[in-house]
């Protein structure tokens, strides 16, 4: 089978003949060209042609991506910073936006076309389009944008100190991300766009259910909402860090009936596929540390374990890389992930 | 009536894990004006209560928005109670800069290292994050500190760490100013490869700190 069959089988609910393999490689594809990661981010048509020869180099199945974690910030008037070096692996918001209460209500909702790295993912998005794939839209998590506006620490005391000033940012960020996903859809009609996104700020690392469930849950219940009322079905969340406590919470918001659900090495890969009630597709969890700095052994062994895990999944299971490819990840440690899949992943 | 010292110390501990800043506050003033020691008032009521918050932590029963709202009553006791402390017990501190590494932005864990070793008597500077190695050591030497600790939590930017060891190394300092590294990626057996000293988190980090300013672990 070829990639994209493989792939299309799994989401179609049958057996290819492997596990899939996805190694969200995203910037890591300029390491390999030797580029640097700044021109990597900033030429969106680059970071696809470099991707693309990545996957022909190792063989796995996954797409292309764009995008980085750290938003919210630069959209809302913020500031951000393009990695000058390699190990800065992302863009990141190098000054936020909210500093004192006072100037949560006069904060205005930013442009759904212009603002911070919109432009650069509509670049990104025509290319798709004209490659005969999908335009993304980013859907959150709302959490994110929040933590750009205000900064990460501001954020997460403000939950307790500040909460109706949180719920104040929290419900003009997701009016901006409806907003911007209307303008995709308007752009490219619902059918050829997709929703991604990936939450690293309500990981229970951080904060309680309870707080997910008080200012993200209500919020980003609205946005999935409003999408899936414009016509977009395909979503693809990736829940970063720990989210054991929270997953009843993310099982419980508006989905299409099957998405791409992708794991942190930190939950449990059979825990979440249950409390999702087996609809959807499981993607995960290889652990970066092992990806990054282990052997080729290690990285090897850890994929056998999560292929072994989630193989027989009845939602459907792809192995993936438990977050983005680590930019300085040595090449054979992605290609021990494609190999351990060709070696025990076949389905019989 | 007034109340009694013990009271007033288990009070502010309670207070601060309950993150009452104004109880704290008035606690601390009631403790001041009956002329209590001020390192007692540190030591066993508002670094008290601090540790059992991060023991409520560890227990997933608190996470990082109670903890930063137990270390803001915290600091607010601490305001009370710094002018009353004798001049020695003011100047005696050890000092620590703490930091992120250069290229890591990932700071919560580092503000909670932070707010730890504050809490229990030392002199934090806290560089921020994405800080180059050299920044670090002389930092170290312009404020006369005893220890330097980093944190990342990316694997990219590890070396990051030796690099301010080595750093130490060449300028001879390895004796004077100690390293002690944390976050994610971050193992005992790399500590020991670059010449620093590990610890898992906050409040073993505190333990660590104090060992290694009495000099009790050499490199
Ligand atoms: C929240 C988060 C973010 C937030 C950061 C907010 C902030 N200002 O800190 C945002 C969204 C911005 C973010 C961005 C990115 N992230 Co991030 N993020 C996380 C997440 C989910 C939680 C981190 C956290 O704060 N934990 C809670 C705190 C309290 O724990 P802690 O930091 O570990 O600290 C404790 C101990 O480690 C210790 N400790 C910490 N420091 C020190 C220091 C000393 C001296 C001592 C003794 C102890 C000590 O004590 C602390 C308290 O007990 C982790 C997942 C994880 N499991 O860690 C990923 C994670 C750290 N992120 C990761 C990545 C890859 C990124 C990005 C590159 C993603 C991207 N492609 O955009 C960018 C990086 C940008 C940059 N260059 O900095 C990876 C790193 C992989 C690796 N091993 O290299 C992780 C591990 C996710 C994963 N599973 O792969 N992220």
């Amino acid at each position: 089978m070829i990639s994209e069959t493989r792939v299309q089988a799994v989401f179609n609910g049958k057996k290819p003949d492997r596990v899939p393999v996805f190694s969200f490689v995203g910037a890591y594809a300029a390491t390999l060209a030797g580029i640097p990661l700044y021109e990597y981010y900033t030429n969106p048509g680059l970071a696809i042609e470099l991707q693309l020869k990545a996957r022909d180099l190792f063989g796995y199945d996954d797409g292309t991506h764009y995008g980085w974690a750290d938003w919210g910030g630069w959209e809302f008037g913020g500031e951000i910073a393009f990695p000058k070096t390699r190990k800065e692996a992302s863009p990141r918001t190098s000054a936020n936006v909210i500093n004192h209460v006072s100037q949560v209500d006069s904060l205005p909702v930013p442009d759904p076309v212009s603002a911070g790295m919109l432009p650069l993912i509509d670049k990104y998005n025509r290319q798709k389009i004209a490659m005969g794939e999908k335009a993304v839209i980013q859907g959150g998590s709302i959490s994110l944008l929040a933590a750009g506006i205000l900064g990460k620490t501001r954020l997460l005391r403000w939950y307790l100190r500040e909460p109706s000033a949180v719920k104040v940012i929290y419900d003009k960020a997701a009016d901006f991300v409806i907003a911007a996903a209307r303008a995709t859809i308007d752009r490219y009609g619902a059918v050829n766009c997709s929703v991604g996104f990936t939450a690293p700020m309500d990981t229970n690392d951080l904060i309680s259910a309870d707080i997910f469930h008080k200012f993200c849950f209500p919020v980003q219940a609205r946005v999935n909402r409003e999408i899936m009322q414009m016509g977009v079905d395909k979503f693809s969340i990736h829940l970063c860090g720990n989210h054991k406590h929270n997953l009843k919470l993310w099982a419980a918001l508006p989905w299409p009936k099957r998405m791409l659900i992708s794991l942190g090495p930190e939950t449990d890969l059979v825990l979440a596929a249950e409390t999702f009630g087996h609809r959807h597709v499981i993607a995960g969890n290889v652990s970066t540390s092992f990806l990054a700095y282990g052997s080729y052994e290690e990285v090897y062994n850890n994929t056998v374990q999560c292929i072994e895990t989630g193989k027989d999944l009845p939602g459907g299971f792809i192995v993936m890389s438990g977050c983005e490819m680590p930019v300085l990840a040595p090449p054979l440690n992605v290609f021990a992930m494609v190999q351990a899949a060709k070696d025990v992943g076949g389905y019989v | 009536m007034a109340k009694d010292k013990a009271e007033l110390l288990e009070k502010m501990a309670k207070s601060v894990v309950e993150m009452d800043d104004d109880l704290t506050v008035e606690l601390a003033q009631e403790y001041v004006d009956q002329q209590y020691d001020g390192y007692d008032a540190i030591n066993m009521g508002l670094a008290k209560g601090m540790d059992r918050a991060g023991q409520l932590y560890e227990e997933e029963e608190y996470y990082i928005p109670e903890l930063l709202m137990c270390s803001d009553a915290m600091y607010s006791g601490l305001e009370i109670i710094r002018p009353h402390l004798k001049q020695q017990e003011r100047s005696g501190k050890s000092k620590i800069v703490i930091g992120v590494v250069e290229g890591d932005t990932h700071d919560i864990g580092k503000n909670l290292v932070k707010i730890m070793l504050e809490t229990s008597g030392f002199d934090v500077v806290d560089l921020g994050r994405d800080i180059p190695p050299i920044d670090f050591v002389e930092k170290a030497k312009e404020i006369h500190a005893d220890l330097i600790a980093l944190s990342t939590l990316m694997t990219t930017t590890m070396d990051g760490m030796e690099e301010v060891c080595q750093i130490l190394k060449e300028q001879d300092l390895t004796e004077r100013i100690k390293v002690m590294v944390g976050g994610g990626p971050i193992s005992k057996s790399f500590a020991d490869k670059i010449g620093a000293h590990y610890s898992e988190d906050a409040t073993k980090a505190v333990k660590l700190a104090q060992q290694l300013v009495k000099e009790e672990i050499r490199c």
